[in-house]
């Protein structure tokens, strides 16, 4: 189903052990997170590369969001009383 | 009449009030301030009351098949209601799932389910918001898994179904044409232009897979405006028959700003000759 599939998605691309196994044994890993056959067959068949890509681009934006965030980049020109 | 505008960022803030006449809409990231004091909003406000604003919203996952929540829509709409934008927008993406944040935008299968759980989430925010928002097509780096449908039959069955404007950004277009091997001019034949709202143009660069050779063109937004996504505007232009609003995003490695108004300058001119070969 489609909320499964988005799940696994989502793990993939943010949890860094995880991604591993499923990349050793996708179809497995796929099944236990309640994808169906075919479903676990079409996960299988997203290249290992784009996976790991994704994932670390996803990593470099979370980690310049916190970056960002630190600095209250936005925060400081719109402020108003007079800090 | 188009319009071209910035992205609002406040280390280009100083150098945007200096170059106003030269700019015609400004887009503000929601999600910055979403958590600001009232009178934070409100200097947002008077800004809109200066030049035309578009809310540009990140986090809501309009297009996961998870329900968007209330209190998440009701940040969004009190910052609308507030600052009172000449248009708000979010993406065709999925952010969060089962629990697990995933910090940026995801593309999500393209089927027929997330068509309708897309449609089902953006009735909710025109309820909550009071507007529908444009959706903007995103890049993606991985082909999402067990879909259905081709990128641009996909977004227009979500506009078909929810009534929604497209926020059409050409680069997310060129980079995912680029890394999937798919005509660019054909997607465009594909979806309803008279529905484009909004436009946005920015930058990328390769990139060298984790592990092996294959490259990747990311949209990172911190690069000049690549000539193709220029042809694509002209293109554009050429084939709307409505005014459009183009809006250059960038994110950081900040050129001096005469610089950022030569890309404007640009996209003036990519216009002015689509529109030429429109009246031709």
């Amino acid at each position: 189903m489609q909320a499964d599939v988005e799940r696994l998605l989502a793990r993939l691309l943010t949890d860094g052990g995880f991604r591993r196994r499923f990349v050793a044994d996708p179809v497995s890993v796929a099944r236990e997170e309640g994808l169906s056959p075919a479903e676990a067959q079409a996960m299988a068949r997203l290249p290992s590369q784009d996976l790991k890509t994704a994932a670390r681009s996803y990593e470099h934006k979370r980690a310049s969001k916190l970056k960002r965030g630190a600095r209250h980049w936005l925060i400081g020109w719109f402020r108003t009383d007079g800090r | 009449m188009d319009r071209v505008g910035l992205g609002w960022r406040p280390e280009l803030a100083a150098g945007i009030f200096d170059a106003l006449d030269e700019i015609d809409v400004l887009e503000v990231i929601a999600d910055n301030y979403l958590d600001m004091h009232r009178q934070q909003r409100r200097a947002l406000r008077m800004m809109a009351r200066q030049v035309p604003i578009h809310i540009h919203s990140i986090a809501l996952g309009l297009a996961g098949i998870e329900e968007v929540t209330s209190k998440r829509l009701d940040r969004v709409a009190r910052l609308v209601n507030e600052v009172e934008p000449e248009a708000w927008s979010e993406h065709l993406a999925f952010v969060r799932a089962g629990g697990v944040e995933i910090g940026h935008l995801a593309a999500p299968p393209r089927t027929e389910a997330s068509v309708a759980g897309a449609a089902r989430n953006l009735q909710r925010a025109r309820a909550a918001v009071g507007s529908m928002p444009l959706m903007e097509n995103i890049a993606t780096l991985i082909e999402p898994p067990c879909s259905q449908l081709p990128e641009a039959e996909w977004i227009a069955g979500i506009m078909s179904a929810s009534g929604c404007g497209l926020l059409l950004d050409l680069h997310n277009l060129h980079a995912n044409a680029t890394n999937f091997g798919f005509d660019p001019l054909q997607f465009l034949s594909s979806i309803p232009l008279e529905r484009v709202g909004c436009v946005h143009i920015a930058g990328g660069q390769w990139i060298t897979a984790a592990d092996g050779d294959k490259r990747y063109l990311l949209d990172d937004h911190l690069h000049d405006v690549p000539a193709p996504v220029y042809e694509l505007l002209s293109v554009l232009a050429a084939r709307a028959p409505q005014p459009l609003t183009v809006i250059l995003e960038r994110d950081g490695a900040y050129p001096p700003m005469p610089a950022l108004l030569q890309e404007l300058q640009h996209t003036r001119a990519a216009l002015a000759a689509g529109r030429r070969q429109r009246a031709a």
